[in-house]
């Protein structure tokens, strides 16, 4: 059984100009220890489907329309706010993007992360305390002791992520969602934290599902991949296979057209045009009116994702043309 | 051919309020702190540096839209750190500025057509055909469709909007253009339209940039030469092939090997000797002393601590200010 | 076929208004008074201030509408050329606070070095109760209705100034700003292109507010015999004189009493659906 099994996931949103569905019959699954990165692009639904997991979606206006989230084989979707609660945290827990904002100002860093300890474990005051500041060592902020007293203000951003991710590993879960956990760090503070969650899955042997819009961070971090694009799941493969045979338009456009350190161009390969909004998708494939590939066909029906080999999906009829 | 722009110790500090109720005291912000910098006519220099380091704010002092504590700066043969402000409006014309930000850059309340032709309204011109016509130009420039013209910035997507913003800036036909982070709040897969952009205005036009980014890739890709910035400090200047294959700063090092890996095949973890840095960035108010990198940097000396080195020559067109750097022989 | 017209963000602000059904009703309450002050003359020939002693207190029925008061004067009449007097002087205090406050609230936001003084004249000004400053501005300058003018409008002006700096401030940083400025632009163009037109939203929102406070703030002033004299014929004056027979004839105090409530009511409606639509964010302030 895996770890987590997301099958046909559909949500939508209530705008003011009626419902938009945000993801379309999203699936895939995930393994204990594994690292799954999610790429995609803002409107891609990549949040969308961690909220939802999380049971974090604001509803109304957002809604689930249908498919089923399996966390150790039991629906999330169909538990109680309740039982819920019960899991986040020792089951699921996650960060996000913003260090600034993800704390509460007014507690100082060890109330909090001792508040979600005892949130789900009876430890005495003096245990909680140990577990905080051991946990604080493990994400690297040094003089954990004295600094548990600190407010989140008087922390760099840097250092605020490091203690979002003590907050949310401190109860041991079997697997962490990380909302762009280093887009709003600088390059060097980033690699920093990746090489820290990178060996905090090696000592717990969670699983981490990485979303981000930085193929440079699924390069350094996944295990396997899921590139979305206008709500629905495009490309899945293992990271190897996905770098070195990409197969559909998008994810190949995604690879060649960011400037990397080792290779010289006098002009970037773009993808023309821009991100549909949700509720001006395209009929068919959503990447049909981008896709230089493109033929009449694409546009009547909206591709299936269908595995080519070696557990490789792409969700484009003209992948045959290509491989 | 003399430079387009020279800069020489050009300075911003920015008061700051510190302390509590009865004990105040004034401490200095040091944003940018004795800059020396170069830019030849036609050229795009790099500049690079982390959150804080304040090369956003050297590139607004560049061309006086914030005025310097110290410092000169001589542009196109004249000295615009000392224009009075009629003179400084006019040289304005040739000094343009795009932001990164496509939504707080456009007026909500202007449509694209008013937006674009404000610069030419501002230095005379009238709102007749011949501005209307220039509008047609940029619009076609930038690759926006004509219909474009009437619509107001909220229909816009944001390459669509940063498009805008480059054909206000370039309709002056300025020399200089200084692009902060022009390309850093879009998405992935519109960034490269926009650099592509900018480097055939580029050589359409004859234009000199600026290109502000932390995004070492692009700043790789578009630039001529690059200059990094740490903590108000220029620590490197170089041909950017130069820099990128040899980088001689400690800081430089860092930053390179920081960005992460193109390919999953070259994962470095646990690979050592990586010149990896820890720790953050300290406080521009009380910036370390001697070299300001020396609380992050792997290979600190003694000296390092008390003396700040200064800028050494190190290869044809090569700076960096490190004490570990043995300056080339004088000639 | 012509296309249709693009979405000015005027436009769009105006559908968004027309679907907001409180924004709809308040519109409708304000109209109504607005309309009874604009056609007093038509709808209320009766001279308010004819005496007629034979026919006072009378209840309100079909010779007079509304009844009469003490002195016999109709009290329709009274009520109708009050809600002119009321309109009157409600948009004079916000004509005048609109101009004095967004001249003194832009200049402190946009030029850092007036900001200190000119906000400091402000707070000492706000630090007084409105009504207690009023009642002090009219004792200086005397009760006539230019005065009570003068007097709401030197009361009001400071909180105006206030929240147009506050915008200004915050627009002065804007990017498109700094685009004006380094095109070469002068502030007197950044201000009135750039930074007032996008200052406006909450400016408009603080006006419909402003509106009801001078009407509710003059109908006080004449209540406690400091606005303008007697007999003008005020809200305030009317329920003034009519506190004295509440119990006898009640319709004296009630009736404007009731019209101010439908005033401000309408107003308060109106700024709240423009509030909602124009600048969303100040809702979760106040």
């Amino acid at each position: 059984m895996s770890l987590l099994d997301v099958r046909d996931l559909t949500t939508s949103f209530q705008t003011g100009g009626g419902e938009v569905t945000a993801i379309e019959n999203v699936s895939f699954s995930l393994e204990k220890g594994e690292i799954l990165g999610i790429v995609g692009e803002s409107g891609s639904g990549k949040s969308v489907t961690a909220l939802a997991i999380m049971g974090l979606l604001p509803r109304p206006p957002a809604r689930v329309l249908g498919g089923s989230v399996r966390f150790e084989g039991q629906d999330l979707l169909t538990l109680s706010d309740r039982s819920m609660q019960r899991l986040r945290g020792p089951g699921i827990a996650m960060v996000f993007q913003e260090p600034m904002t993800s704390l509460n100002p007014v507690f100082t860093i060890g109330e909090q992360i001792m508040e979600t300890i005892r949130a789900h474990e009876s430890l005495s005051q003096k245990d909680s305390f140990a577990r905080a500041v051991e946990m604080l060592e493990k994400v690297g902020i040094p003089a954990a002791t004295t600094r548990m007293s600190d407010y989140p203000h008087q922390l760099s951003g840097g250092q605020r992520q490091r203690v979002m991710l003590a907050i949310a590993l401190v109860c041991r879960p079997r697997l962490l969602i990380a909302d762009e956990p280093t887009t709003a760090l600088d390059v060097t503070i980033q690699a920093q934290i990746l090489e820290l969650l990178m060996d905090l899955r090696d000592e717990f042997g969670m699983a981490i599902i990485m979303i981000t819009h930085n193929m440079g961070v699924i390069a350094e971090t996944a295990d396997r991949v899921l590139v979305m694009y206008a709500g629905r799941v495009v490309e899945q493969a293992p990271v190897g296979r996905l770098f070195d045979h990409p197969l559909h338009p998008y994810t190949r456009g995604l690879l060649s057209c960011v400037p990397t350190l080792d290779q010289d161009q006098d002009r970037l390969i773009a993808i023309p045009g821009s991100l549909p909004e949700p509720s001006r998708r395209p009929s068919g494939c959503r990447f049909s009116a981008r896709c230089v590939h493109a033929i009449p066909a694409c546009s009547d029906v909206i591709p299936p994702l269908e595995i080519f080999e070696q557990s490789h999906a792409a969700a484009c009829i003209r992948v045959g043309d290509f491989a | 051919m003399p430079a387009l722009l020279e800069a020489s110790g050009l300075t911003k500090h920015y008061d700051v309020e510190t302390g509590g109720f009865f004990r105040r005291s004034k401490a200095a912000l040091r944003a940018v702190d004795g800059v020396n910098l170069t830019i030849e006519p036609g050229e795009t220099l790099g500049l690079v540096g982390e959150s804080g380091c304040g090369k956003s704010t050297l590139g607004r002092l560049l061309i006086r839209l914030i005025p310097a504590t110290a410092g000169r700066v001589m542009f196109d043969g004249m000295e615009i750190t000392s224009l009075g402000p009629k003179a400084l409006r006019a040289a304005r014309r040739a000094m343009q500025i795009v932001f990164q930000d496509p939504f707080g850059a456009l007026n909500p309340r202007m449509s694209v057509e008013e937006t674009i032709m404000e610069p030419l309204l501002i230095h005379g011109s009238r709102r007749g055909a011949a501005s209307r016509d220039a509008v047609t130009r940029m619009l076609d420039m930038v690759g926006l469709a004509e219909s474009a013209r009437h619509r107001f910035p909220h229909e816009f997507s944001g390459g669509q909007r940063q498009r805008i913003g480059i054909a206000r800036a370039l309709i002056l036909r300025p020399k200089l253009v200084v692009c902060d982070e022009p390309v850093s709040a879009l998405d992935v897969s519109v960034q490269a339209q926009i650099v592509n952009l900018l480097s055939d205005l580029q050589t359409e036009l004859g234009l000199t940039y600026l290109f502000i980014a932390h995004d070492l890739g692009v700043v790789k890709h578009i630039s001529t030469r690059v200059a990094v910035m740490y903590l108000g400090k220029v620590v490197e200047v170089a041909d950017k092939r130069s820099l990128y294959a040899r980088p001689l700063h400690p800081y430089t090092q860092a930053l390179l090997a920081s960005v992460p890996v193109t390919h999953p095949s070259q994962r470095r973890r646990g690979t050592i000797g990586q010149p990896r840095i820890t720790g953050d960035i300290p406080t521009a108010l009380a910036p370390p002393s001697g070299c300001r990198f020396h609380t992050r940097c792997p290979h600190v000396m003694p000296i390092c601590r008390t003396d700040e080195p200064a800028m050494r020559q190190s290869g044809a067109g090569h700076q960096a200010a490190c004490h570990l750097i043995a300056a080339d022989p004088p000639m | 076929m012509t296309e249709p017209k693009r979405a000015s963000p005027f436009r769009a602000t105006m559908r968004r208004l027309l679907h907001h059904r409180l924004f709809v009703l308040g519109c409708v309450l304000f109209g109504l008074i607005l309309l009874v002050a604009i056609f007093a003359p038509l709808i209320a020939p009766v001279d308010p201030n004819k005496l007629s002693m034979r026919m006072k207190f009378r209840p309100p029925g079909a010779d007079f509408i509304f009844g009469t008061d003490n002195f016999g004067r109709s009290l329709w009449s009274r009520v109708v050329w009050g809600a002119q007097l009321s309109m009157f002087i409600g948009g004079a205090v916000v004509a005048i606070n609109a101009v004095l406050g967004t001249a003194i609230g832009a200049a402190a936001g946009y030029f850092r070095r007036l900001d200190n003084a000119l906000m400091r004249i402000n707070d000492a000004l706000m630090a007084f109760p409105a009504v207690l400053l009023a009642i002090g501005v009219t004792a200086v300058l005397g009760p006539s209705v230019n005065d009570v003018i003068i007097a709401l409008a030197i009361v009001y002006t400071p909180r105006t100034a206030r929240i147009v700096r506050s915008s200004v401030i915050v627009l002065r940083e804007m990017e498109y700003v700094q685009a004006a400025l380094a095109a070469g632009a002068g502030h007197w163009r950044i201000l009135r292109r750039h930074i007032l037109p996008n200052a406006m939203a909450p400016l408009i929102v603080q006006l419909s507010f402003l509106f009801a406070y001078a009407v509710l703030t003059e109908a006080t002033l004449s209540f406690l015999g400091v606005g303008a004299v007697p007999p003008t014929p005020t809200w305030g004056n009317i329920m003034a004189e009519g506190r004295q027979y509440m119990t006898d004839a009640p319709w004296i105090i009630t009736i404007p009493g009731a019209a101010l409530m439908i005033t401000v009511l309408g107003l308060n409606l109106l700024g709240d659906g423009l509030r909602d639509v124009l600048d969303p964010r100040l809702r979760i302030q106040q």
